[in-house]
Protein backbone atom coordinates (compact mmCIF):
# COMPACT_ATOMS: atom_id res chain seq x y z
CA UNK A 1 0.00 0.00 0.00
CA UNK A 2 1.52 3.32 -0.90
CA UNK A 3 1.72 6.34 1.48
CA UNK A 4 -1.35 8.48 -0.08
CA UNK A 5 -3.40 4.97 -0.29
CA UNK A 6 -2.39 4.55 4.25
CA UNK A 7 -3.34 8.26 4.40
CA UNK A 8 -6.24 8.51 2.48
CA UNK A 9 -6.98 4.53 4.56
CA UNK A 10 -6.63 6.38 7.81
CA UNK A 11 -9.14 9.46 6.70
CA UNK A 12 -11.67 6.87 5.89
CA UNK A 13 -11.60 4.87 8.96
CA UNK A 14 -11.47 8.39 11.37
CA UNK A 15 -14.61 9.09 9.21
CA UNK A 16 -16.34 6.18 10.14
CA UNK A 17 -15.38 5.51 13.28
CA UNK A 18 -16.21 9.15 15.12
CA UNK A 19 -19.72 9.57 13.49
CA UNK A 20 -20.43 6.41 14.82
CA UNK A 21 -19.72 7.32 18.24
CA UNK A 22 -20.87 10.70 18.24
CA UNK A 23 -24.40 8.80 16.83
CA UNK A 24 -24.08 6.06 19.62
CA UNK A 25 -24.25 8.56 22.17
CA UNK A 26 -27.22 10.49 21.06
CA UNK A 27 -28.58 6.88 20.99
CA UNK A 28 -27.20 6.62 24.72
CA UNK A 29 -28.57 9.85 26.08
CA UNK A 30 -32.31 9.21 24.32
CA UNK A 31 -31.93 5.62 25.93
CA UNK A 32 -31.70 7.38 29.32
CA UNK A 33 -34.05 10.15 28.73
CA UNK A 34 -36.35 7.83 27.89
CA UNK A 35 -36.05 5.22 31.02
CA UNK A 36 -35.66 2.41 29.02
CA UNK A 37 -34.22 -0.18 31.09
CA UNK A 38 -30.59 0.05 31.91
CA UNK A 39 -29.33 -3.01 30.21
CA UNK A 40 -29.45 -0.79 26.72
CA UNK A 41 -27.38 1.67 27.83
CA UNK A 42 -24.86 -0.60 28.76
CA UNK A 43 -25.30 -2.50 25.68
CA UNK A 44 -24.45 0.70 23.87
CA UNK A 45 -21.54 1.29 26.26
CA UNK A 46 -20.02 -1.96 25.68
CA UNK A 47 -20.58 -1.37 21.73
CA UNK A 48 -18.41 1.70 22.33
CA UNK A 49 -15.77 0.30 24.23
CA UNK A 50 -15.22 -2.19 21.43
CA UNK A 51 -15.36 0.72 18.30
CA UNK A 52 -13.05 2.54 20.52
CA UNK A 53 -10.76 -0.31 21.17
CA UNK A 54 -10.99 -1.38 17.58
CA UNK A 55 -9.81 2.47 16.31
CA UNK A 56 -6.77 2.49 18.89
CA UNK A 57 -5.78 -1.61 17.37
CA UNK A 58 -5.46 -0.26 13.96
CA UNK A 59 -3.54 3.55 14.72
CA UNK A 60 -1.60 1.00 16.81
CA UNK A 61 -0.57 -0.78 12.80
CA UNK A 62 -0.10 -4.23 14.76
CA UNK A 63 3.43 -3.46 16.45
CA UNK A 64 3.76 -5.92 18.78
CA UNK A 65 5.61 -4.25 21.01
CA UNK A 66 2.83 -1.40 21.44
CA UNK A 67 -0.47 -4.14 21.39
CA UNK A 68 1.59 -6.12 24.39
CA UNK A 69 1.82 -3.05 26.38
CA UNK A 70 -1.78 -1.98 26.32
CA UNK A 71 -2.69 -5.74 26.68
CA UNK A 72 -0.38 -5.69 30.07
CA UNK A 73 -1.93 -2.21 30.91
CA UNK A 74 -5.67 -3.02 30.29
CA UNK A 75 -5.46 -6.41 32.48
CA UNK A 76 -3.67 -4.30 35.21
CA UNK A 77 -6.32 -1.78 35.05
CA UNK A 78 -9.23 -4.27 35.44
CA UNK A 79 -7.22 -6.08 38.11
CA UNK A 80 -6.83 -2.89 39.74
CA UNK A 81 -10.57 -1.99 38.86
CA UNK A 82 -12.35 -5.49 39.77
CA UNK A 83 -10.18 -6.26 43.14
CA UNK A 84 -10.77 -3.42 44.84
CA UNK A 85 -14.55 -3.90 43.78
CA UNK A 86 -15.01 -7.51 44.97
CA UNK A 87 -13.08 -6.51 48.22
CA UNK A 88 -15.26 -3.26 48.67
CA UNK A 89 -18.05 -5.59 48.32
CA UNK A 90 -17.03 -7.77 50.91
CA UNK A 91 -16.30 -4.92 53.24
CA UNK A 92 -19.99 -3.68 52.76
CA UNK A 93 -20.76 -7.10 53.46
CA UNK A 94 -18.92 -7.60 56.60
CA UNK A 95 -19.65 -4.10 57.91
CA UNK A 96 -23.45 -5.20 57.30
CA UNK A 97 -23.27 -8.54 59.40
CA UNK A 98 -20.90 -7.18 61.74
CA UNK A 99 -23.43 -4.57 62.90
CA UNK A 100 -26.02 -7.11 62.83
CA UNK A 101 -24.39 -9.38 64.94
CA UNK A 102 -23.73 -6.19 67.24
CA UNK A 103 -27.30 -5.44 67.55
CA UNK A 104 -28.11 -9.21 68.06
CA UNK A 105 -25.46 -9.08 70.98
CA UNK A 106 -26.79 -5.89 72.27
CA UNK A 107 -30.57 -7.44 72.24
CA UNK A 108 -29.72 -10.48 74.34
CA UNK A 109 -27.56 -8.83 76.58
CA UNK A 110 -29.97 -6.21 77.10
CA UNK A 111 -32.96 -9.61 77.31
CA UNK A 112 -30.23 -11.38 79.80
CA UNK A 113 -30.36 -8.00 82.15
CA UNK A 114 -34.13 -8.31 81.73
CA UNK A 115 -34.11 -11.49 82.82
CA UNK A 116 -31.69 -10.74 85.79
CA UNK A 117 -33.64 -7.60 86.89
CA UNK A 118 -36.93 -9.95 86.97
CA UNK A 119 -34.96 -12.74 89.04
CA UNK A 120 -33.97 -10.12 91.73
CA UNK B 1 21.53 21.29 19.15
CA UNK B 2 21.46 20.02 15.98
CA UNK B 3 18.28 17.98 15.10
CA UNK B 4 20.82 14.90 13.53
CA UNK B 5 22.10 14.33 17.50
CA UNK B 6 18.62 13.16 18.10
CA UNK B 7 18.24 9.33 16.76
CA UNK B 8 15.03 8.41 15.17
CA UNK B 9 12.73 11.38 14.61
CA UNK B 10 12.06 10.52 11.28
CA UNK B 11 12.65 6.99 10.34
CA UNK B 12 11.79 4.08 12.44
CA UNK B 13 14.37 1.74 14.60
CA UNK B 14 15.39 -1.04 13.59
CA UNK B 15 13.98 -2.47 17.04
CA UNK B 16 10.14 -1.17 17.50
CA UNK B 17 9.56 -0.44 14.28
CA UNK B 18 8.41 3.13 14.63
CA UNK B 19 9.72 6.33 15.03
CA UNK B 20 10.62 6.94 18.93
CA UNK B 21 8.38 10.19 19.46
CA UNK B 22 5.04 7.52 18.76
CA UNK B 23 6.70 4.76 20.55
CA UNK B 24 6.96 7.33 23.81
CA UNK B 25 3.62 8.38 23.16
CA UNK B 26 2.14 5.18 23.06
CA UNK B 27 3.78 4.10 26.38
CA UNK B 28 2.49 7.64 27.86
CA UNK B 29 -1.22 6.68 26.84
CA UNK B 30 -0.59 3.20 28.52
CA UNK B 31 0.09 5.48 31.58
CA UNK B 32 -2.92 7.24 30.94
CA UNK B 33 -5.55 4.52 31.04
CA UNK B 34 -3.98 3.79 34.10
CA UNK B 35 -4.73 7.06 35.53
CA UNK B 36 -7.82 7.37 34.58
CA UNK B 37 -8.52 3.59 35.16
CA UNK B 38 -7.84 4.01 38.53
CA UNK B 39 -10.02 7.53 38.95
CA UNK B 40 -13.15 4.92 37.12
CA UNK B 41 -12.33 2.45 39.57
CA UNK B 42 -12.65 4.65 42.80
CA UNK B 43 -16.18 5.66 40.79
CA UNK B 44 -17.37 2.78 41.08
CA UNK B 45 -15.78 1.75 44.65
CA UNK B 46 -17.66 5.48 45.46
CA UNK B 47 -20.29 4.50 43.98
CA UNK B 48 -21.11 0.69 45.29
CA UNK B 49 -20.17 1.20 48.99
CA UNK B 50 -22.57 4.33 49.41
CA UNK B 51 -25.96 4.21 50.62
CA UNK B 52 -27.54 6.58 48.10
CA UNK B 53 -26.14 7.77 45.07
CA UNK B 54 -27.97 10.80 42.78
CA UNK B 55 -28.81 10.31 39.14
CA UNK B 56 -26.24 12.11 37.24
CA UNK B 57 -28.65 13.79 35.01
CA UNK B 58 -30.99 15.25 38.08
CA UNK B 59 -27.67 17.57 39.26
CA UNK B 60 -25.87 18.09 36.06
CA UNK B 61 -26.71 19.49 32.40
CA UNK B 62 -27.33 16.89 30.24
CA UNK B 63 -28.04 18.36 26.86
CA UNK B 64 -25.26 20.93 27.15
CA UNK B 65 -22.57 17.63 27.80
CA UNK B 66 -24.25 16.51 25.13
CA UNK B 67 -23.54 19.10 22.88
CA UNK B 68 -19.77 19.38 24.05
CA UNK B 69 -19.12 16.15 23.72
CA UNK B 70 -20.32 16.64 19.77
CA UNK B 71 -17.56 19.15 19.50
CA UNK B 72 -14.80 17.01 20.77
CA UNK B 73 -15.69 14.50 18.55
CA UNK B 74 -15.46 16.60 15.75
CA UNK B 75 -12.14 18.25 17.02
CA UNK B 76 -11.03 14.83 16.39
CA UNK B 77 -11.95 14.09 12.73
CA UNK B 78 -10.18 18.00 12.00
CA UNK B 79 -7.11 17.05 13.35
CA UNK B 80 -7.00 13.80 11.39
CA UNK B 81 -7.60 16.11 8.56
CA UNK B 82 -4.87 18.09 9.81
CA UNK B 83 -2.16 15.44 9.67
CA UNK B 84 -3.47 14.49 6.48
CA UNK B 85 -3.00 17.79 4.63
CA UNK B 86 0.55 17.93 5.74
CA UNK B 87 0.66 14.37 3.93
CA UNK B 88 -0.35 16.03 0.75
CA UNK B 89 2.03 18.87 1.55
CA UNK B 90 -0.51 21.54 1.92
CA UNK B 91 0.76 23.98 4.96
CA UNK B 92 -2.32 26.68 4.35
CA UNK B 93 -4.95 23.73 4.73
CA UNK B 94 -3.15 22.46 8.03
CA UNK B 95 -3.01 25.88 9.62
CA UNK B 96 -6.91 25.68 9.01
CA UNK B 97 -7.94 22.52 10.49
CA UNK B 98 -5.37 22.46 13.40
CA UNK B 99 -6.88 26.14 13.71
CA UNK B 100 -10.41 24.26 13.87
CA UNK B 101 -9.14 21.44 17.04
CA UNK B 102 -7.95 24.10 18.60
CA UNK B 103 -11.36 26.17 18.73
CA UNK B 104 -13.11 23.13 19.53
CA UNK B 105 -10.72 22.45 22.42
CA UNK B 106 -11.63 25.80 23.68
CA UNK B 107 -15.16 25.65 23.25
CA UNK B 108 -15.08 22.71 25.12
CA UNK B 109 -13.47 24.16 27.80
CA UNK B 110 -15.27 27.12 27.66
CA UNK B 111 -18.57 25.73 28.13
CA UNK B 112 -17.26 23.24 30.88
CA UNK B 113 -16.39 25.59 32.67
CA UNK B 114 -19.41 27.67 32.33
CA UNK B 115 -20.85 24.03 33.81
CA UNK B 116 -18.81 24.92 36.87
CA UNK B 117 -19.77 28.47 37.41
CA UNK B 118 -23.48 27.12 37.22
CA UNK B 119 -22.78 24.70 39.96
CA UNK B 120 -20.53 27.30 41.69
CA UNK B 121 -23.20 29.48 41.76
CA UNK B 122 -26.08 26.99 43.19
CA UNK B 123 -23.44 26.48 45.74
CA UNK B 124 -22.64 22.98 44.66
CA UNK B 125 -18.32 22.46 45.53
CA UNK B 126 -16.84 19.39 45.56
CA UNK B 127 -17.10 19.11 49.25
CA UNK B 128 -20.92 18.84 48.96
CA UNK B 129 -20.80 15.70 48.08
CA UNK B 130 -19.59 12.62 47.27
CA UNK B 131 -21.03 12.40 43.56
CA UNK B 132 -19.87 15.90 42.98
CA UNK B 133 -16.34 14.99 44.52
CA UNK B 134 -15.20 12.58 41.93
CA UNK B 135 -17.11 14.42 39.09
CA UNK B 136 -15.74 17.86 39.66
CA UNK B 137 -12.24 15.32 39.98
CA UNK B 138 -12.99 13.23 36.79
CA UNK B 139 -13.85 16.22 34.76
CA UNK B 140 -11.02 18.21 36.16
CA UNK B 141 -8.66 15.44 35.06
CA UNK B 142 -9.80 15.76 31.69
CA UNK B 143 -10.07 19.20 31.65
CA UNK B 144 -6.03 19.28 32.54
CA UNK B 145 -5.41 17.17 29.97
CA UNK B 146 -7.38 18.96 27.47
CA UNK B 147 -5.62 22.23 28.17
CA UNK B 148 -2.04 20.90 27.78
CA UNK B 149 -3.32 19.10 24.15
CA UNK B 150 -4.55 23.11 23.40
CA UNK B 151 -1.24 24.12 24.25
CA UNK B 152 0.56 21.89 22.03
CA UNK B 153 -1.32 21.95 19.59
CA UNK B 154 -1.55 25.92 19.84
CA UNK B 155 2.76 25.52 19.25
CA UNK B 156 2.33 23.83 16.69
CA UNK B 157 0.82 26.01 15.22
CA UNK B 158 2.17 28.74 15.85
CA UNK B 159 5.07 27.45 14.53
CA UNK B 160 4.52 25.44 11.84
CA UNK B 161 5.99 27.63 9.15
CA UNK B 162 9.45 27.63 10.70
CA UNK B 163 9.34 23.87 11.64
CA UNK B 164 7.62 22.10 8.29
CA UNK B 165 10.45 24.25 6.04
CA UNK B 166 13.42 22.73 8.33
CA UNK B 167 11.94 19.39 8.16
CA UNK B 168 8.71 18.04 6.64
CA UNK B 169 8.26 14.78 7.89
CA UNK B 170 9.68 15.61 11.38
CA UNK B 171 6.77 17.94 11.58
CA UNK B 172 4.32 15.60 10.24
CA UNK B 173 5.42 12.95 12.40
CA UNK B 174 4.52 15.64 15.03
CA UNK B 175 1.67 16.13 14.38
CA UNK B 176 0.38 12.64 13.88
CA UNK B 177 1.55 12.02 17.75
CA UNK B 178 -0.49 14.93 18.82
CA UNK B 179 -3.11 14.05 17.05
CA UNK B 180 -3.28 10.24 18.96
CA UNK B 181 -2.99 12.24 22.07
CA UNK B 182 -6.05 14.05 21.01
CA UNK B 183 -7.74 11.18 20.16
CA UNK B 184 -7.06 9.84 23.62
CA UNK B 185 -8.63 12.48 25.31
CA UNK B 186 -11.62 12.74 23.59
CA UNK B 187 -11.94 8.75 24.10
CA UNK B 188 -11.91 8.86 27.82
CA UNK B 189 -14.06 11.86 27.62
CA UNK B 190 -16.72 9.46 25.59
CA UNK B 191 -16.94 7.14 28.70
CA UNK B 192 -16.83 9.83 31.16
CA UNK B 193 -19.80 11.40 29.94
CA UNK B 194 -22.13 8.23 30.21
CA UNK B 195 -20.71 7.43 33.13
CA UNK B 196 -20.89 10.64 35.46
CA UNK B 197 -24.33 12.10 33.27
CA UNK B 198 -26.43 9.40 32.81
CA UNK B 199 -26.02 6.69 35.25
Amino acid sequence: MSQTDHVAEDVKTCLKVFPILAFLILITVAVHQSHLPYKFQLMIEIIKAVIAVGYFLHLMANRREISNTWILTIILVLALLFLPIANGLNHIHGTTDTSRQVQQEKLSEHQANGEEENVH
Amino acid sequence: MSSELIPYTIEERPDTGLYNAKFGIWLFLASEVMLFGSLISSYIILRTGSVSWPVGSTILNVPMATFNTMILISSSISIVFAWASLKENNLKKFRMFMFLTILAGVAFLGIKGYEYSIKFHHHLFPSTSTFLGIYFTMTGAHALHLIGGVIVNTYMLLTSGTKFKESPQRFTNRIEVAGLYWHFVDLVWIFLFPLLYLS
